[in-house]
């Protein structure tokens, strides 16, 4: 009888182990190297290491609006499930940076500045809509208040620095969120767990926390926010991103994946950057209405979370991602219908309804999906 | 095997000795876990190290040391496999394959991104159930669900005969 797949992975894992020999050596000895240990050198020929900007994705939020601020501070990295965040590890290995503040409930600054002896808990925030931020209140932390409607947010397990770029406030200049969005959430029809998984705000282990809600007045209270403000080099780096596909516009499209076949099987799109898959999206497990969930993968990020049908509709549902000051790498999730994408004048053709672009530094470009009868919708 | 010890944190003293002993009981076992995820020893004892100092200059705020030092050891594993993706030059998730191991199902194991690796190793490597997985790796459980069933399925594509 052939052993199944878990079998054997029990047995290729304890073989595994077993073969690992390890030095004597107390804590003491660990203590009391010369040596500063480097944990995760970088590959010779590897690019450095990474900052992947996980900037918008799947620009959705329509009505939503999401997100996050943390809970507690504490330096266990496990923290309970029961808890009203579903929490990330924080292993502290940088200061935040000095813009950043964190706050409990009551607006008093717990950890400003943050020294690298502290958990610099992460963020989080997001941009929502108007009429959705007097629900979520806390969430409008930043600075300026985030005005704006839609700019994605995305997922997070990238375990590096996530942060929406931009924001478009109806006055003012653009500004940026430290921190990830975590998807996907109509508060029309809040759900406690809707809000979820992690993000990360820099380089290394330092990872933010996405609060769970568990009711619109959110009596737990305010976590821990943490909100940069861009400065100018910030501004500078954030002028190639695309603005926002705005949550409260046209849905031309078709929600149809052929992608996806309705199988539990991924499809899988690849090249030479990304990996793409696509699954159907598990209604009231991952998203209050029926849509999809994706997995993209870079050098260096990964990004894993699902958007609701609403988004995938309007055909403009796209990540972006910068690894530093390298370029821009736009990958979007369209319906079948959608047989072009054009970036800044570049037409792109999906295939597996997934695209991809890498984009140049420069001025943000306008992205807009077509159907073979040339019906379009176009970013702001 | 890695077990939790729940009582880690209430028996020992919040000093250097109280550190050094749980070095002494979970420094292999967590150097293991790091191992079959890293599959270089040098890192995976380095990584290991590096927790327990984490664990040494926080642990007055560490609640439960054990788990501290598993997501922190699975959070560097990850961290040092990013350093060693390098999508221009090899497709995306194809990672380093093991010279010791060149078998069937560790090269499967190696063709899968790292979030799903990380949840089978603490799956049938540390047997930890699916909510104590989604506490270290700071995900929902749903999604610990999610990635187990893709690298199963995946697993089984692979090594199907």
């Amino acid at each position: 009888m052939t052993p199944s797949v878990e079998d054997r992975l029990r047995t290729h894992y304890a073989r595994v182990a077993d073969e690992l020999e390890l030095d004597a050596l107390t804590f003491d000895d660990v203590l009391h190297r010369k040596d500063p240990i480097a944990v995760a050198p970088p590959t010779p020929g590897s690019r450095r290491p990474v900052t992947w900007a996980l900037a918008a994705a799947c620009a959705l939020v329509l009505v939503a609006g999401l997100v996050a601020l943390n809970g507690r501070e504490t330096a266990d990295p496990s923290a309970p499930a029961t808890e009203p965040a579903t929490s990330t590890p924080q292993i502290p290995e940088t200061v935040l940076p000095a813009t950043t503040l964190a706050t409990v409930a009551d607006g008093v600054p717990i950890s400003a500045p943050l020294d690298a002896s502290q958990v610099p808990y992460g963020p989080l925030d997001f941009a929502t809509t108007d009429s959705a931020l007097p629900l979520w209140p806390e969430a409008n932390s930043s600075e300026p208040p985030a005005t704006t409607t839609g700019y994605g947010m995305s997922l997070c397990d990238s375990g590096y620095s996530t942060r929406v770029l931009r924001v478009d406030p109806a006055e003012g200049r653009a500004h940026a969120y430290a921190g990830t969005l975590c998807p996907f959430i109509d508060l029309a029809t809040p759900r406690a767990d809707a809000v979820t998984t992690c993000a990360t705000t820099t380089v290394g282990f330092v990872y933010a926390r996405c609060q769970r809600r568990t009711d619109l007045t959110d009596t737990v209270g305010a976590g821990t926010a943490v909100v940069t403000t861009a400065d100018e080099q910030q501004q500078s780096a954030m002028r190639g991103f695309p603005t926002a596909t705005r949550g409260e516009g046209i849905e031309p499209f078709t929600v149809d994946l052929d992608a996806v076949g309705g199988q539990e099987e991924a499809a899988d799109f690849r090249d030479e950057v990304v990996a793409v898959t696509i699954t159907p999206a598990e209604v009231g497990d991952f998203v209050d209405t029926p849509g999809f969930c994706f997995s993209i993968a870079l050098e260096g990020a990964t990004a894993e979370g699902c958007a609701g049908n609403q988004l995938l509709a309007t055909g403009l549902a796209y990540g972006a991602f910068r690894d530093g000051d390298g370029p821009i790498e736009l990958i979007g999730i369209v319906p079948d219908e959608v047989t072009t994408i054009e970036v800044g004048g570049v037409t792109v053709v999906p295939t597996s309804n997934v695209w991809h672009h890498t984009l140049a530094d420069g001025p943000a470009p306008r992205i807009t999906a077509t159907f073979e009868d040339g019906h379009t919708n176009a970013t702001t | 095997m890695i077990v939790n010890s729940p009582d880690d944190r209430a028996t020992a003293p919040s000093d250097l000795a109280a550190v050094s002993e749980l070095f002494e009981l979970h420094r292999s076992p967590m150097a293991r876990l790091a191992y079959v995820l890293t599959r270089n020893s040098e890192v995976s004892d380095e990584i290991v190290q590096e927790a327990f100092l984490r664990l040494h200059v926080n642990w007055e705020r560490v609640e439960n040391p054990t788990a501290y030092l598993r997501t922190a050891v699975v959070n560097a594993c990850h961290s040092h496999h990013r350093h060693l993706r390098v999508v221009r030059d090899a497709p995306v998730g194809v990672v380093e394959h093991s010279r010791l191991h060149a078998d069937e199902i560790s090269d499967a194991l190696a063709k899968l991104p790292f979030p799903q690796r990380a949840v089978l190793a603490l799956r049938y490597f540390c047997d930890l159930d699916d909510i104590e997985i989604a506490r270290v790796l700071g995900i929902r459980r749903a999604t610990v669900r999610t990635r187990a069933h893709r690298a199963l399925n995946q697993l089984r594509k692979e090594i199907a005969p």
